[in-house]
């Protein structure tokens, strides 16, 4: 594994994308050191996270500890339904009629802006669950703006939670300008990864919270019952 | 004759739609009624469901702002981005569409409305 650290939020990496001292780097590792500003002190571990571009194929990986038990990571990520609570770029979410019946089929549109350049990206993807509870995204190119794309999240236990696994390869089937246009899809990526790793583990604690209201401890004291201010990110994501 | 009239009217539409596009939506004047209406049976504190499921509260405007268990569901500026816009256009899954269960979607006026005043900052005016 490159460049494997283990940091928690009070930290950051100094190679968040593999780019060394590139400009996305420094950029990237500020994007940690927000989020660290913005996060509470009891919020999960982010141990690893990076995105690379090759030929307009985007790399990310995401490694992490969430202070919530597997069956609560687990639940927030099958809730489909609600997938749009994840990151606040998506503007149009939806659970479809899948043709393999072993599948959920879900269809996202993400529209985002950085600096002057903008995406707009539907993806409809299939979702597998294995037997180990992880899970298996590939995305359905015909029906997407991406011409490939597939996607794995793996939960085990962790002393004290879940530790949880996030690995994708997107190619998107959009025009990126070049040069600047890949190093705007990573810091998206980047930047949305986090922040859904943020609200993963927001939405595993209320669950946590919800099963057991009375429960005290780690897994469900970091989130009070009480609505939070303001998110991570400062925008919307939250609600029904 | 007839096309003079026509462009006349055509004009005037634009020029009306142009002015109550850019009319001050005000939050207490015409957003609270619309939530009045739709959604303060359930997303008011203590005993609505929608309240006690999400923890969002639309008695005032702060609890409002302040969003639910997950996250604020409103981006002042930007209702495209929204959660409440998302949710009251049906632009999350069908069934989350609020309001919930047997009520009937919001009129495209409250629908704008809530977009206009999202688009025009959120303010509590």
């Amino acid at each position: 594994m490159r460049g494997k650290r283990r940091h928690g939020h009070g930290g950051h990496p100094d190679r968040p994308d593999g780019g060394g001292l590139s400009l996305a780097g420094r950029l990237g590792a500020l994007a940690l050191a927000l989020l660290a500003a913005a996060t509470p002190s009891r919020a999960g571990e982010l141990v690893d996270l990076r995105a690379d571009e090759k030929g307009g194929i985007y790399h990310i990986r995401l490694e992490m500890v969430v202070h919530a038990a597997p069956e609560y990571v687990h639940a927030a990520l099958t809730d489909y339904p609600h997938v749009y609570r994840f990151t606040p770029t998506i503007v149009e979410s939806e659970v479809l009629p899948s043709p393999d019946k072993e599948a959920v089929r879900v269809r996202t549109r993400i529209e985002d802006c950085m600096a002057c350049f903008c995406v707009d990206l539907v993806s409809v993807a299939d979702i597998w669950e294995r037997p180990s509870g992880d899970l298996r995204v590939v995305v359905v190119p015909e029906l997407s703006t991406f011409r490939s794309g597939s996607a794995e999240w793996r939960i085990r236990p962790h002393p004290g939670g879940s530790h949880v696994v996030y690995e994708a390869r997107m190619e998107p089937d959009i025009f990126v300008p070049p040069v600047v246009g890949p190093y705007f899809v990573k810091k998206t990526l980047l930047r949305e990864t986090l922040t859904a790793f943020a609200r993963l583990e927001r939405m595993a604690m209320v669950r946590a919270r919800q099963a057991a209201p009375d429960a005290g401890g780690m897994r469900t004291s970091a989130i009070g019952m009480a609505p939070p201010a303001m998110a991570e990110d400062g925008r919307g994501g939250g609600g029904q | 004759m007839n096309g003079y009239c026509a462009l006349l009217g055509i004009l005037a539409a634009a020029w009306m739609a142009a002015c109550t596009a850019s009319l001050p939506v005000s939050f207490h004047r015409d957003v609270v009624p619309v939530l009045e209406a739709n959604c303060f049976t359930c997303h008011t504190a203590p005993e609505g469901e929608g309240y006690r499921k999400t923890g969002l509260n639309m008695a005032s405007w702060e609890t409002l702002i302040q969003g639910s268990l997950y996250g604020p569901v409103i981006v002042p500026g930007d209702s495209r981005h929204s959660v409440l816009n998302m949710l009251v256009e049906g632009r999350a899954d069908g069934s989350l569409r609020m309001p919930h269960g047997a009520d009937e979607p919001l009129s495209d006026a409250d629908i704008e409305t809530l977009r206009r005043w999202v688009d025009q900052g959120a303010k509590n005016n």
